[in-house]
Parts: structure tokens; sequence; C-alpha cells
């Protein structure tokens, strides 16, 4: 019986072995292929060996990549910027004055958002956050690599609802200067310099950068939910200085960074502070790894990383005790064993064990942790395997990870997609679970805590309206549950529990064209809570389907327009609908909404190509025309006000680029 | 245990082996690839003196694609073409119309300066970053279908003239 079954099922299948091998150019009778002619030959379709990198249409994930001249073009001073018009991506404030990253409506600051650059975790490891905002300079970065959605199953218990993947720009061997000024109406808005060298010897290759910024939050008023004020100008400074090496010796490659972000705030929690004090994040990552290829299907590459943070940091007096000093070091060190394998042309198979070990450790005198020690370890190790399979039917990807903690409980997190590209379509249909690791301050402060979990599911569909055009429309659907959530204990101490659920469903579209003449990036993002339980630190009462801080809808324009042959200009906005968030209200003592405004934030560039010298690059421009208000909302119910921004900006930037070999 | 239903299972073991290993097709994005290469030449102008009886084409590193050019340069040579394929070591003086250099190779810098100096070479590469501009034609693959970009500045300094017609095909044209 099972033979026959079999006999059937092979009968079945073969004729579309046949046909599968008829649709390629190997079927075709020999001598017709080899009098193909190039239009003819544009319309072959290829197996593309399964370990090849996928094109954004055939890749099992929704994503965003931002290429080098998009960026530069643009005008952006710093990654913010850019991601600002990314669809689904927006900023809100978390404590302490520091700009925390929302997706797709939700709060991501802490741990539900990896970021990467050049393979060092930027994350810091005591809650997860990335500081965000006159942070990271574009003049740097060569790529951004976004997936808008869970990337768990490969990344770890950080990638919850996104991905960041930024590639450095060191590539060119030489030398490149970069500077920009930025000039609000009452101070400068930023002014830095970045500097990068690289050259090879022989079979190695170095390159260095160095990145110096100051910047000024805002200039604009701050005024508590008390009633009091304080003016932002010259008190919301922040001081950035990046250094990075990248040396590659064969297949071996050495990179280290160094990033040090510290910004001044009078940000009391739910009160204005006497006066600004500092908070400080310093980073310091190394990675070696060696890619080893076994043979030509087998490839293997250890990793190790190690990191060196001492983020939120204050040591210093404060008036009063307004603001607590807070010191804690935490050292990250990782070790990757990843294997590649080429199972068919057609079969590719990626897998890998990671060991992390994590110790976080007070600095200051006579202060402890909730365990009564100055030392908090955490030990990890995960397992993790992904098979990619390309089919004439569609392209599937599978995949999970397996994680273990010695303070927590374990996660299993299990991904499945289909791809499929056919003709001038492409479909995605993604089922991913996603987890959040508890950080160190995590299980500080609750000895029981364990990973949230999140599932999404995301179906998109793309059609090429042209060879250099293309509309994309996704929708999704987020569910976390567990939810880390932050509070006050009744010490009206910080303290995090796991309580109830919470997500978004909604739709995200994309058109982008690109010609000789320029190219625009125009995107609409819809999200909703309706129909999802939500938690209410972030649900806006009497406002179904809302949640704090983020819009229902938004809309983003990158662009860019060629002139003549060295001018070019480089219009972008970015709309967004009306925000809400929460405060309590001195007289009554109740909780009351606050509505902020649709707003229209719009930038215009112009760039001078290599004018008085090969390499120079001249943009000047303006950001945030209609001087339209910035304001950056606390997602979550914490009466907090809202946090102002940036104001109308005139930017010069000035870039040289000498390549030694050109 | 009954060898008849040991029989019947390894027929069913082979058969699905069979279909399995059938579903996985084989990759001819190479062959494709080295036609590409070989259809380049219809399109581009060489200058007077590489005017020779036979057309050299240089492969620089080993790869699938430079397997494929022999496939294509014999089927061809059959029909009556007089074409070469010439394996181009760092050490060697560059003799030939048309350099594809391979995805693996890395031309050091003293190599790269050699092939500029050479006139009258089209030299193409194969999904090579954006960052080196060396080469006058970059093939791609994009969504299973190859595509190639056109820098004309390359071209110019390599001492070859590239047809409009094919430059409406690229995917994208550098000045």
């Amino acid at each position: 019986m099972l033979l026959r079954a079999l006999c059937i099922s092979f009968c079945l299948v073969s004729p579309g072995i046949l046909w599968a091998q008829d649709a390629g150019t190997f079927a075709r009778d020999s001598s017709s292929f080899y009098d193909m002619s190039l239009e003819e030959l544009m319309k072959v379709e290829v197996t593309v060996a399964s370990s090849k990198a996928l094109t954004p249409r055939e890749s099992p994930g929704i994503l965003t990549i931002i290429t080098e001249d998009e960026i530069r073009k643009s005008g952006a001073s710093e990654l913010m910027e850019i991601l600002e018009k990314v669809p689904g991506f927006g900023f809100g404030m978390d404590v302490e004055g520091v700009i925390g990253i929302g997706v797709r409506g939700n709060w991501a600051h802490e741990g539900k958002v990896l970021m990467l650059l050049d393979g060092h975790e930027l994350n810091e490891d005591l809650f997860s956050a990335i500081a965000m905002g006159g942070h990271y300079s574009t003049a740097l970065i060569k790529q951004i690599e976004i997936i808008r959605g869970p990337g768990s199953a490969i990344y770890g218990g950080n990638a919850e609802y996104a991905v960041i993947n930024i590639i450095s720009r060191h590539a060119a061997d030489g030398i490149s200067l970069h500077t920009s000024y930025g000039q609000m109406s009452r101070q400068f808005a930023s002014r830095n310099i970045a500097l990068t060298a690289a050259r090879p010897f022989g079979n190695a290759h170095l390159d260095v950068s160095a990145f110096l910024s100051q910047s000024n939050r805002s200039q604009e008023e701050f005024t508590d939910n008390n009633g009091v004020s304080y003016d932002m100008s010259e008190q919301s400074a922040i001081k950035t200085a990046q250094y990075a090496m990248n040396f590659t010796w064969k297949e071996l490659r050495v990179s280290g960074l160094a990033d040090q972000y510290h910004l001044h705030q009078r940000d009391g929690y739910e009160s204005v502070l006497s006066r600004t004090y500092p908070t400080n994040f310093d980073s310091y990552h190394f990675l070696a790894e060696y890619d080893f290829k076994v043979n030509e299907k087998l490839s293997l590459t250890p990793t190790v990383k190690y990191k060196y943070q001492l983020p939120w940091m204050y040591d210093g007096e404060s008036f009063q005790n307004e603001f607590t000093p807070y010191k804690v070091s935490v050292e990250n060190l990782l070790g990757t064993l990843n294997a590649k394998y080429d199972i068919s042309t057609s079969a590719h198979l990626t897998t890998g064990v990671e060991a992390i070990k994590q110790q976080a450790k007070q600095q200051l005198e006579e202060t402890y942790f909730e365990n009564g020690s100055r030392t908090v370890q955490t030990n990890n190790l995960s397992a993790y395997t992904q098979l990619f399979v390309k089919h004439r039917i569609a392209n599937l990807t599978v995949g999970a990870r397996y994680n273990y903690n010695d303070r927590y409980a374990d996660a299993f997190v299990p991904r499945i997609g289909l791809t499929r590209v056919f003709d001038h379509w492409h479909l995605k249909l993604l089922y991913s679970s996603a987890f959040r690791s508890p950080s160190i301050e995590n299980i500080n402060s609750s000895e029981g805590i364990k990973p949230e979990r999140t599932t999404v599911m995301e179906m998109e569909t793309g059609y090429e309206l042209s060879r250099n055009a293309y509309l994309t429309a996704n929708i999704f659907d987020v569910t976390t549950q567990d939810a880390i959530i932050f509070y006050y204990d009744v010490d009206n101490i910080d303290a995090y529990k796991n309580e109830g659920k919470n997500g978004t469903r909604g739709l995200e579209l994309e058109y982008r064209i690109k010609t000789a003449a320029g190219y625009m990036n125009l995107n609409y993002a819809y999200s909703t809570s309706n129909g999802k339980e939500t938690n209410q630190r972030y649900s806006v009462p009497g406002k179904k389907g809302l949640l704090i801080g983020f819009p229902a809808n938004k809309i983003t324009m990158m662009s860019n327009l060629r002139l003549t042959h060295k001018v070019n200009i480089s219009p972008a906005f970015n709309w967004v609908d009306k925000r809400y968030d929460i405060f309590t209200d001195l007289l009554t003592g109740e909780q009351q909404v606050r509505s902020f405004k649709p707003a229209m934030y719009a930038d215009l560039m112009i760039n001078f190509e290599e004018v008085l010298a090969p390499g120079f690059v001249i943009q000047a421009g303006c950001i945030n025309i209609f001087d339209s208000k910035v304001v950056y909302i606390q997602p979550y119910n914490s009466n907090h006000a809202a946090l102002p921004g940036a104001s109308r900006e005139y930017r010069l930037k000035i870039s040289y680029e000498l390549r030694f070999n050109k | 245990m009954n060898l008849r239903i040991v029989r019947k299972w390894m027929i069913c073991v082979v058969i699905l082996f069979a279909s399995v290993s059938k579903l996985f097709s084989q990759s001819n994005e190479a062959d494709v690839k080295a036609m590409f290469i070989f259809n380049f030449i219809k399109y581009v102008e060489w200058p007077q003196s590489k005017s020779d009886a036979v057309f050299r084409i240089g492969v620089f590193g080993k790869s699938p694609v430079s397997k494929s050019l022999e496939k294509v340069i014999a089927q061809k040579n059959k029909e009556g073409r007089r074409i070469e394929l010439v394996d181009v070591a760092e050490s060697e003086a560059i003799d030939c119309q048309m350099l594809f250099i391979s995805q693996s190779a890395s031309p050091k810098n003293e190599v790269l300066t050699k092939i500029k100096q050479s006139n009258g070479i089209l030299i193409i590469s194969d999904e090579s970053s954006k960052s080196e501009k060396w080469a006058a034609i970059n093939l791609l693959t994009i969504d299973n279908k190859i595509r190639f970009e056109i820098n004309l500045g390359a071209a110019k300094s390599g001492g070859v003239k590239i047809s409009s017609q094919l430059s409406n095909l690229a995917v994208s044209v550098n000045p």
C-alpha cells in the first residue's frame, strides 16, 4: 500500500520535476541556448546558490535597505534622522532625557530591537536599551539593513520586534573627512567631524575611523506635569565620540569600537531637576572572527566578542539627592560557532551554538544589587538552526532557536517563511516566534522574571511596476505575551514584572522608484491595537486602537532629483498623525489624555557633487522647514511630560574623499 | 523480517531519495552569465590595434563562470568563430580584448594598475561591490535573473566604447 502511494506520488511529482528543468536553460536544446540574444537571456530565470545573499524580494523578512548613496544624498547627519523615514519606526522618550525606538506602534526601547554595527551589538546590557539622538553618525555608515519584524531565531533575545544592521563605511582605500554644522534660530543644532582612513598591506587591510559630535537636543521650553519649566537651550547638550578599527587578514577579521555618548538633562522622572546632570553611556567593543572554509560546501565561523559598558552612568554629587548616582559596569563575553553548509545548489543550512557570560558590577561604594551582592552574573547558552530551500513552487525557510539561561526560563522560538518571486510579483508568508531576554536590571529587580514571548505573522506582496519601480504592501500581526513591564513598586523603586499581553496589527505600503533622474521612496504605515489585548500601561483611555506616544498613520518620503551633472536636490518628509499621552491632573488627581496635533516634518538638501576638486562634496539645506514642533512622548503611563526636540535647522555638510588608488 | 517488505522499503527509499534530489534542480547561473559575457562582444567597439584575428577572453580567478565560458567558447568555435580563453595570472602580461574577473578573485593593486594601463580591454566583474569602480560591466543576479550595470568611465579608461543599445538594457549606467 505504502509502495503504491509512493509510486503514485512520484508519478505526480515527476512531470513537475521535468517542467522545473524545462523552465531553466539546462533542459533547453543546448544549441538554441547558445544562440540566445541578450534580450532573451534577460528573461531566463536562473537557480542561484541558496547560500548567496538573497534579494529583498525573495528574502524571508520584511526588509528596508538604505544604501550609501541614499544616506549621503539625504543630508542626514545622524542615524535617527534616517530611521524616522522607515515605515513603522517612531521615537519616544524613556527617562533621563533618553530617546528610544518604537516599532509598528509598540514601544521597543528595552530589549526589543537589536542594533548591530559591523557585528558589534550596540544595545547596552543593563536594560538592553539603545540611546538615540545625536548618537550614530551617517558619515560612517555605508548601508543600513533593517528587518522590520522579529529576528530572534537567528539573532537571539534582543531581536524581538526588529533588527537594525549597520555596515560601516570603510571600504575605500584612502582618507575621507566629513564635517557638518546645523544652526537653529537660537543655538547650534549639531556640529561634528568624522575622519576615516584605510589602506591595504599585502593580504591585510586596516581601516580606522573617528567621529566627534556635539549637539543640542532642543531650544524649546520643557514643562513637566507639575507646571515647572526650563529652557532647554544649552541645557540639553549631547556629546558623542566614536572610534573604530577594523583589520582583516585573509579570512580573519578583528574589530574594535569605542562609543561614548554623554547627554545632559534635567529630567527628574515626573519633575524637572534643579540643574542639568550628565547621563553617560560608554561602550567598548571587541570582535574577532575567522571564516574557515572547510571545503566548497562547508564553512565554519568561530566568533569571540567582548563588550564592556557603563550605561546610564552618573557618579557625581546631586542637589538634595534629587538625582541618584548610578555607576554599574557590565561585561559581556560571547562565543559563537556558526556553520554554513550548502546541502545542494538549492538547499542551504545555517546552524550554530552561542555562549554568553554577562557580569554586572556596582562601581560606587556601598551600593548593592537586590540580592545583597555587588555583582550579578548570568550564563546563557543557545543553539540555532535555519534551513533554506529554493524550489520552483516557493523558497522555504525553516528555523528555530533554543535558549537556556541560568537566571530565567528557557525559550524556544521557531520561524517559518515562504517566499516566491514570479514574473513581476513577489509574495512572502512569514510566521515567527521571538523572545526578549530579561536584562541584568530586570533580573535584579524581579527574581521570578521570565522571557517575554512574541508571535508575529506577516504577509507581503510586491509588484515590479517597471524595471526600476516597485510597489510593496505588507500586513502584520504582533502579539506579545508575558510582557516585561516597568513599574514603581511599593517603595517607589523601579521594578519589572511580566504582565499580560499587548500588540498591534497593521499595514505598510512602500513605493520605490529609481531612474537616471533620481529616486523616490514613499511609505505609508498604519498600526492599531484594535482586536488585541492591551496592557493599561500603554493604552490611551477612550481612544480605541491607539497606544500612547505613537501615531496610527505615518507617511514618509526620501527622494533625490538630479538637476545637473553635479547638482541634485533631496526633498524628504515625515508626516505623523495625531498622538496622545497621559498626565495626572494636579487639581483633581485624575488621569487626563493630552493630544498632539498631526505634524509634517519636511527637509530639503541641495547637493553639489565633485565641486572644487574630485571627491569634494558640499551639501546645504534646511531640516524641519515648517518648524513643526518635534516632541518625544513617553510611550507608557508614567506621568512624564513629552520632551521637545529640534526646531528648524539650517545645515551645511562638507565631505572630502581621497582615494589612494584612484 | 520478511524479505519482500525489506525490498519494498528499499525501493521506497530509493524513489523518495531520487525524487527529493531531483527537486533540488541544478544551477545554471554560471552558464547564463557566460552567455551574457559572450553576447557583450556585439555591443562593444575595440580600438583598431585590438582587431586581431583571434578574439581573446581573459579570465582572472577560478569560478563556475569561467568553466561555463569554456563550454560557450567550445560551442562557438564549432560554429567557426575564433575565440580563445586565456587564464590571466597576476604575473603575466594581459593580452586580451575582454577580461572577466571572477567573484572570488581579489586582484592586487599592482595588477589593477597593469589592467588599467592595458588599452583596449573590456573589464567585466561578477557581483562586485559598488565601491570597486574599475569594471566597465558588473554582472548581477536580481530576483533570479541576470542583470548588469555599466560604468562608462571605466569603459573609457579601458579604451573601449559601449553601445547605447547595451546601456539601455543595463539596470544602471554610471557616467
